[in-house]
């Protein structure tokens, strides 16, 4: 009696050892899974961002630009006022706004060279890149996760809890075949 | 026969299956260690990668034996001691007897080491290495065993002596120098500080070994593993038997086919782990060649992205500056018109200012933004190019499995189908002509 009882025993203990194995692979495979959908979530905060940022960045340095061509426009044209002006009253008001502007100017070339909007384009090229980066290694961050989860319910024994509970391949991250090929670069 | 005989087969069978279980360790790592591309510092990608490069840093250690500077060590100090033990036992005659025994050994009385952050820099560029929590195989750098009278003795090592010491101690110390020639196999993730990738350690991740060996060593030593645990195991199975059979008093002779059938059933039971190893390798190999696939697009797409982006930056400052270089002209005639000797503003003076504020805008400007379009455009076909090359390696070493023997035997329990690589069309194998005229 006791022996049976014994060998039931141990065979309950084997049946919970092997349910909460089991437990074990289905709660892995949970985990990764939303890790997937987690890394899909984390490629778009960075698109986001690209969509909020980068017209901000393209419009500050248009600004930027606009505001050096005007410096330099008022430099001509209280230039041009200063040779026409007639009466001497004229020519002293006109020859304080030249040298006004061209202070202005000058102060920009010498003293601030790193406010010449030369600058603010190279910064906006810099920034198109790392933004770009940015995307990029979050789709890498997702492909690496799809992977994982992927090959998790692939091997054995994983395969037969994860066709049992419904687990499903994840998608990788595709580019259409039309953005595949080289842009043109033309000037 | 003592209470524990028929325990002993058992524990010999459990002990083999954990031999099994090592063995087939090794054979996994080897297996992701011979399937595993190497790439390249910049086309490392989010995932398993392997490289291999100098280990760099900017402020490296210096070891504490040797003194040499390092990027990881790590140091022991061992005293040796030396006892005679008087015992007391029975002996077949059932008389009391004594004996003496004199047993020796090493203690360890000190240890210790550091390992820090570093780059592994190779032709291309360099990558940040986190050790922590990575499996190191370091270089000896250091061994020497001395007494005490060696200055060395105390100067390294603890004061005092342990109990029964002989006064002699054994220095040694393992590290990574500078410039060190590195292998490192781990997992890849993004840097929090800067837009780049580092290999740290995940928990998730099959391996992370960072070794002064190279691969082929690497491979080999796991391949050494392998056979070495399966055969331990065999023995440890059979020997099982056999300490029961002795216990029991039966000639190990006689029970010969008992144990050539429990080396068989050990044997069955090593191939049969065998195959769920290859098979487990496999479909993992095949996910990692789509997620190369996968790799390639997304550098595909930011190329797709960025580029034209990049090229109207540079067409807007070429505007920009064109607008500026017409008021400029337009400055220096009018500078250029003002008769001198006339009375009024003394344009001559401002003339002066103006042709300055003229030089600090040189044409060239511009040069620079078309450089920054110049060294992406290179980086990105760069990134593309590594990133097909890694596809290319990687199905190639899937499409080897798929074939040789005997994994090929087991390719269509997974359902695996070839992988076909990446190739030139013709009219880009053809070479390129440059133009510079319309």
């Amino acid at each position: 009696m006791t022996a049976i009882l014994l060998v039931l025993g141990i065979l309950l203990g084997l049946a919970l050892l092997v349910g909460l194995w089991l437990v074990g692979i289905y709660n892995g495979l949970v985990r990764l899974r939303q890790a997937v959908k987690n890394a899909w979530a984390q490629i778009d905060v960075q698109l986001k961002r690209r969509h909020d940022l980068i017209p901000n960045l393209v419009n500050t340095v248009k600004g930027y630009a606009a505001h050096e061509k005007d410096t330099f426009e008022r430099v001509v044209n209280a230039r041009a006022k200063a040779t026409s002006a007639t009466l001497p009253a004229d020519k002293i008001k006109a020859e304080g706004e030249l040298t006004a502007a061209l202070g202005k100017l000058l102060m920009v070339a010498e003293a601030y060279p790193e406010l010449k909007a030369n600058t603010n384009f190279l910064q906006l090229q810099g920034d198109l890149t790392s933004t770009e980066d940015r995307i990029a290694l979050s789709r890498q961050t997702y492909n690496d996760a799809v992977t994982r989860y992927n090959t998790d319910i692939q091997v054995f024994p994983n395969v037969v809890v994860a066709g049992l509970m419904g687990f499903k391949e994840e998608p990788l991250f595709e580019t259409p075949a039309e953005q595949r090929e080289a842009p043109q670069v033309q000037f | 026969m003592s209470d524990f005989a028929p325990f002993i087969p058992w524990i010999g069978t459990v002990l083999g299956v954990l031999c099994i279980l090592g063995s087939l360790r090794s054979g996994k790592r080897k297996r992701l260690v011979d399937d595993t591309p190497t790439s390249k510092t910049t086309g490392v990608f989010i995932g398993l990668v392997e490289v291999k490069g100098s280990a760099e840093a900017a402020q490296p250690l210096i070891s504490f034996l040797a003194e040499r500077t390092c990027l990881h060590y790590s140091w022991s100090v061992e005293e040796h001691w030396r006892r005679t033990v008087t015992e007391t036992y029975t002996d077949k005659d059932g008389r009391t007897r004594t004996r003496t025994r004199v047993e020796t050994g090493w203690t360890t009385v000190a240890n210790g080491g550091e390992t820090i952050p570093f780059y592994l820099k190779d032709d291309l560029g360099a990558i940040l290495v986190r050790p922590d929590g990575a499996e190191i195989e370091a270089q000896q750098i250091f061994a020497r065993t001395c007494g005490a009278g060696d200055p060395l003795y105390y100067a390294k090592g603890p004061p005092g002596a342990i109990m029964n010491s002989t006064f002699t101690r054994r220095f040694t110390e393992t590290g990574i120098s500078l410039h060190a020639p590195l292998y490192v196999m781990g997992q890849s993730r993004e840097r929090q500080d800067v837009v780049a990738p580092e290999i740290a350690q995940d928990k998730a991740a099959p391996m992370f070994l960072i070794s002064v060996r190279s691969e082929e060593q690497v491979s080999r030593g796991f391949a050494w593993a392998y056979w070495l645990w399966g055969f331990f195991g065999l023995a440890l199975a059979i020997a099982g038997f056999v300490i029961r059979d002795a216990e029991a008093g039966l000639d190990p002779g006689t029970r010969l086919l008992g144990y050539v059938l429990a080396g068989f059933g050990f044997i069955l039971a090593w191939i049969l782990g065998w195959v769920w190893m290859v098979f487990n390798s496999l479909v993992g190999l095949r996910q990692r060649v789509r997620q190369a696939w996968a790799t390639l697009d997304v550098q595909l797409k930011r190329r797709h992205d960025l580029i034209p982006n990049l090229v109207k930056v540079v067409q807007g400052l070429r505007d920009h500056e064109s607008n500026l270089q017409t008021e400029l002209a337009e400055l220096r005639s009018q500078a250029d018109a003002t008769p001198p000797g006339v009375a009024g503003p003394d344009f001559r003076g401002l003339a002066r200012m103006t042709i300055g504020i003229a030089e600090r805008y040189p044409e060239l400007k511009a040069q620079e933004s078309f450089l920054e379009l110049q060294r992406e455009l290179v980086n990105t076909e760069q990134r593309i190019a590594l990133a097909r090359g890694y596809f290319n390696e990687i199905a190639t070493f899937y499409n080897t499995r798929l074939e040789i023997i005997p994994d090929r035997f087991v390719a269509p329990i997974a359902r695996l189908r070839p992988q076909p690589l990446l190739a030139a069309t013709d009219f880009e194998r053809a070479p390129v002509e440059v133009q510079f005229a319309e």
